[in-house]
């Protein structure tokens, strides 16, 4: 379960988290729908330590990270936390000098350890459960953008991750694109994979099963976001 | 287009250089050639013949000292950048009076220091051999510059790349390592490579520490001699023939990278 509770953050003087809170269980797809800048993308940048948060607490299955947590402790702890969360950006951040291959394999190696010829097996696997078996040995820059976010969720795939976190994953892909990328979100949602999904494009929400966290207009207040929590509506 | 253009620049570059060789270089020289020929008796074939075994043995020394301080300058370079970019603040802090140090002085006082100055310092006194002195001061000097290249490439790469990288899970260090330098090296080959050429170059400096490179092997030459201007030439052409063909490839890289400038994802 991914638990935040509580959390501020400001840059500067403007105060962009204003004592948030949300909660994402395991298995379940939720979709944080809000305009740009209105704060979603720090959220989900402060879940995973991006951002050092001003105040509150961050839990992920039972690690739980607080404000007033010394530096190197936090540090500590959001490692711990990267390993239950995969993160998928806007703009894919692929590897550009390694393969889709190379950049499947390189956690798998180098965090879990596990040797080449199981991780590229595994790798492979993935690769071909998503349609991307031919794509395997070449390098990013030669793919198409949906195929590099394709690439960029078996990336976080390979490593098992807990949890998706999604930061506007289909905002810069031509409709017919993100919606190949919104039905492999979906077919992952079915299998129970639990995914947190930041997005301005209202269209997603209709395409998963998930619950919907809408937020207003500026920045997310408190009292906004647990009314909206609560009334959290079930799209399908 | 890009291909189409390419070949036919390198073409005229190379008519013009020709051109240029011809009326300033080969033709003053054939005709001073028939000229001394006529006036010393030897001619500067022959004069030129029975050095060549030296010059040789100039050259490969030059080409020696260039390749070994070129490995300890883009070792040590690239050691300073990461301190520089991701040390603690103090270490950091000598870094850059490091850099700034050693490209703010003369290479000619450093190597001085090192070969002369080292063996005189109370309780220390290192001495080296001339060849090891000219290596690390050279070494050292272009280190100072190759940090600085390095820096650049690094600062270069998104941050976005580290932040994926860090959110599969490596440590910063592994993410450094595995994402961030690989694709900082590939920025950093065409002006680490313009940069070897000016070291070859600057090597001729170390004919100061009585190294026989090809500096020193063009001076004793033609102080035996008195024929300055055929050696002069031979020593500029060989050289010429060995720092054109470099940077005619740093070029030739230079264009490789920046078209497969691929940081790529983003610019989708």
């Amino acid at each position: 379960m991914i638990s935040v509770r509580n959390i501020t953050k400001s840059f500067g003087p403007h105060r962009v988290l204003d004592n948030v809170s949300l909660e994402v269980a395991r298995g379940e797809t939720v979709v944080l729908l809000g305009p740009s800048g209105s704060g979603k993308s720090t959220l989900l940048r402060c879940i995973v330590g991006f951002e050092q948060i001003d105040g509150g607490e961050i839990e992920v299955d039972g690690i739980v990270v607080s404000a007033d947590l010394p530096a190197c402790l936090q540090a500590e702890r959001f490692h711990e936390i990267r390993l239950r969360c995969g993160l998928l950006f806007q703009q894919f951040h692929l590897f550009p000098h390694l393969t889709v291959l190379q950049n499947l394999t390189l956690a798998p190696i180098h965090v879990r350890k596990l040797p080449r010829e199981q991780a590229e097996e595994q790798a492979l696997a993935l690769l071909e459960k998503l349609g991307l078996a031919s794509k395997a040995y070449m390098r990013p820059g030669k793919l198409s953008g949906g195929e590099q976010q394709r690439v960029a969720i078996a990336r976080a795939l390979a490593m098992e991750p807990a949890y998706l976190l999604y930061d506007e994953p289909t905002s810069s892909l031509d409709l017919e694109r993100a919606r190949e990328i919104w039905k492999l979100m979906g077919d992952l949602a079915q299998q129970g994979q639990a995914q947190l999904v930041v997005t301005h494009q209202y269209e997603l929400a209709n395409q998963l099963p998930c619950r919907v966290v809408r937020i207003p207009e500026g920045r997310i207040r408190e009292a906004e976001l647990s009314l909206f929590l609560l009334n959290g509506s079930q799209g399908n | 287009m890009r291909k189409g253009h390419g070949p036919a620049r390198l073409d005229r570059s190379i008519l013009l250089l020709c051109g240029l060789a011809l009326t300033f270089v080969v033709i003053p020289f054939l005709g001073f050639c028939a000229e001394a020929a006529q006036a010393a008796g030897v001619s500067s074939l022959t004069l030129i013949k029975r050095f060549l075994p030296l010059f040789a043995k100039g050259t490969w020394l030059t080409v020696l000292i260039s390749v070994l301080s070129m490995v300890l300058a883009t070792g040590l370079g690239l050691v300073l950048a990461l301190l520089r970019l991701y040390g603690p603040r103090w270490i950091s802090a000598c870094v850059v009076g490091y850099v700034e140090f050693m490209r703010g002085t003369p290479l000619l006082i450093q190597l001085f220091f090192i070969y002369y100055g080292l063996p005189q310092i109370p309780y220390l006194g290192i001495e080296l051999d001339a060849l090891t002195a000219a290596v690390l001061g050279v070494g050292l000097n272009y280190a100072a510059y190759e940090a600085e290249i390095y820096r650049s490439g690094i600062m270069a790469i998104p941050r976005q790349q580290l932040e994926a990288a860090l959110a599969l899970g490596l440590s910063r260090r592994q993410a450094i390592r595995f994402v961030v330098i690989p694709q900082a090296l590939r920025l950093v080959i065409p002006p680490v490579t313009n940069d070897f050429v000016a070291l070859f170059k600057d090597t001729s400096i170390v004919s100061i520490l009585a190294i026989a490179e090809l500096t020193m092997t063009f001076r004793s030459a033609s102080m035996a001699t008195g024929r300055y201007v055929e050696f002069a030439i031979l020593t500029a052409l060989i050289y010429f023939g060995l720092a054109y063909p470099l940077s005619r490839l740093a070029r030739h890289l230079e264009k490789k990278v920046h078209p497969h400038h691929d940081f790529g994802a983003q610019h989708h």
